[in-house]
């Protein structure tokens, strides 16, 4: 099959019987759902760039398996330049849409699952690597978007998986069969799951023998037996639902997803595991997948934050403050931040290394030192576009207030949108709408529904800070440093 | 007319506007180059590669061009690019008036 253009994208959604919950109620048609179609529209992208000669040189590439031309976001990478080459197009994908494009974590769950398949296999002679090549090739040649699934609902983080109350809080083996598995539980925060063909599942942590039941992963369709999602609100979600909603959505077109996605004893073939209770490659093949997507924040975020540098911009040119220095200070250091975010999302990159497999790894301090600058530069930068976009951001009225007829019985005689349209401008040139359409975009990605892209997600998606000051402290290489200053001190002994 | 593929890098973060350029580019060829976008292993006389920034980090091996390429990667190239396409373009042709005079010889 060629690759899908977005139109097909969204098109072969429809054929799938995904179970989706909102509001408390199944969703019937949700592909087409105010709330949740924007998030399609954004996964889409990925599809239709694909075919844009302005873009096709990032967004696709030649496949080790097939020796065909594949959409990056199924690809192993074989070298660094292909590493380099995904966090670029993850820049370009966050410039187009200002969103979470969501198919991010499929691409760092197969290269993760790829290499730990591997070396699980080297030692226990299991084939959990030719499983997972027959599947990843099977995902190549339909063109899928797949949901990397990792995080487990956790229930008391100060126990172990099998010392919790309720057994299903960790993702697990309920049964296993001549033919496969039968496994129970669920993942949080997953993004793109509604828009995903196909789930990949990885354990949620390193795991002792105690826990090895819990050391699974495995992949599925996303309308298999026994699986149903629950959708995760967002901040302001509902303005997707008002009546003529467009401007005070900030963004009409993309948003991200996330949602709840719950397994009820689902059913897993043989060939679709790739891990079944070899608990010491759990550990790896965590590590390795969040070291993938620690490398993808200094992509996609930096892209959203070219797009809310550049509404910064356009907004002091909106209100005549443009010319101010301190204004123009505030831009200098938001692209100062948002430019060191991409530099480790490269140089984690260019560090890169090749697996036992044959893929390529990102270097781990630099993905997780990117990671970490994540955890907080994008929040420096939204305090300086609220900082130059000005109180209104948060205080206009609604667009049915500049859009509204109704006279104020008052001297004047003016409509309510007349008075909107009156007090709301800023440089006369400017038409006030577009001022208005500026501000409640700022709103969307500051505060609104794609804060928690931006915001939220920056700060525990892929693993929340501590877990990178772990790994910056287990790479860090603390005592070699104390040897340097020794050697240079003279300290003998 | 001699045939000029055009190659845009992936656009990872362009800094400028490639396609205004590139139509620039042709407009002031136009009537000299006939312009097409470049695909693997599809051959031009001429290769046009437009570049969002200096590294120019696009691999163009598996783009056939004889007579040459060009590169843009700066919105004040696009004069440069054009004549340097120009140059390229009649030096082709010379090649071809060549080899066809060696022929008939």
């Amino acid at each position: 099959m060629a690759l899908m253009t977005g139109a097909e994208y969204v098109e072969s959604l429809r054929k799938l019987g995904t179970k989706v919950y909102l509001f408390g109620e199944l969703v019937e048609n949700w592909v087409d759902h105010p709330i949740i179609r924007p998030s399609i529209n954004c996964v889409a992208v990925t599809y239709d760039l694909a075919h844009d000669p302005e873009h096709s040189d990032l967004m696709t590439v030649t496949s080790n398996l097939t020796g065909k031309k594949v959409n990056r976001f199924s690809h192993l990478h074989q070298s660094t330049e292909d590493l380099r080459n995904k966090v670029k197009m993850q820049r370009l994908l966050g410039q187009k849409t200002a969103s979470c494009f969501q198919r991010c974590v499929g691409m760092d769950a197969f290269n993760a699952v790829y290499s730990t398949t591997f070396e699980t296999d080297s030692k226990y002679g299991t084939s959990y690597h030719e499983n997972f090549k027959k599947y990843l090739i099977y995902v190549q040649e339909n063109d899928l978007t797949v949901d990397g699934a990792m995080t487990d609902p956790k229930g008391d983080r100060g126990l172990s998986p099998g010392k919790q109350k309720d057994a299903d809080l960790f993702l697990r083996i309920v049964e296993k069969r001549p033919d496969g598995i039968v496994v129970r539980g669920a993942k949080a925060h997953q993004t793109g799951s509604i828009n995903s063909h196909e789930h990949i599942i990885m354990p949620t942590m390193a795991m002792t023998e105690d826990d090895s039941s819990y050391a699974v992963s495995f992949a599925c369709p996303s309308d298999a037996e026994g699986l149903f999602m629950i959708y995760g609100r967002q901040s302001c979600d509902t303005r997707k639902l008002e009546d003529q909603a467009d401007i005070d959505v900030g963004n009409k077109q993309y948003g991200g997803q996330e949602a709840l996605v719950v397994f009820d004893n689902v059913f897993i073939p043989n060939e679709r595991v790739f891990l079944c209770e070899e608990w010491d490659f759990a550990g790896m093949m965590v590590e390795r997948f969040a070291g993938y997507h620690r490398q993808s924040y200094g992509g996609c975020k930096v892209g959203v934050g070219d797009v809310l540098i550049g509404a910064a911009a356009l907004i002091a040119d909106y209100n005549g403050a443009n010319k101010a220095s301190h204004v123009k200070d505030k831009l200098i250091e938001m692209t100062h931040l948002n430019e060191t975010l991409y530099c480790c999302g490269i140089a984690c990159s260019a560090e890169g290394y090749p697996t036992k497999a044959g893929n390529y790894q990102i270097d781990l301090l630099l993905a997780n030192v990117c990671k970490q600058n994540v955890t907080r530069f994008p929040y420096e930068i939204v305090r300086l576009a609220e900082d130059i976009a000005g109180g209104l951001m948060v205080t206009m009225p609604s667009a049915a207030d500049f859009r509204s007829d109704e006279k104020v019985p008052t001297a004047s005689g003016l409509t309510v949108g007349q008075w909107c349209g009156k007090f709301f401008q800023g440089v006369a040139s400017v038409p006030t709408e577009n001022r208005q359409r500026l501000l409640r975009f700022i709103e969307n990605i500051c505060l609104g529904a794609s804060a928690v892209g931006y915001r939220t997600e920056s700060m525990h998606g892929a693993g929340s800070p501590q877990a990178q000051r772990i790994m910056i402290a287990r790479q860090g290489n603390i005592e070699g440093k104390k040897a340097l200053a020794k050697a240079i001190a003279g300290i003998k002994d | 007319m001699l045939s000029c593929g055009v190659k845009f890098c992936g656009g990872c973060n362009p800094r400028y506007d490639r396609k205004a350029a590139c139509e620039e580019i042709r407009r002031r060829l136009d009537g000299v180059l006939r312009f097409g976008f470049a695909s693997e292993g599809e051959r031009f006389d001429l290769l046009l590669y437009m570049a969002g920034c200096p590294s120019r980090c696009t691999d163009l091996s598996a783009y056939a061009a004889p007579g040459g390429t060009a590169v843009c990667w700066d919105a004040d190239m696009v004069g440069d690019t054009a004549m340097e396409l120009e140059r390229l373009a009649e030096r082709r042709r010379g090649e071809e008036l060549g080899l066809g005079l060696e022929g008939d010889l």
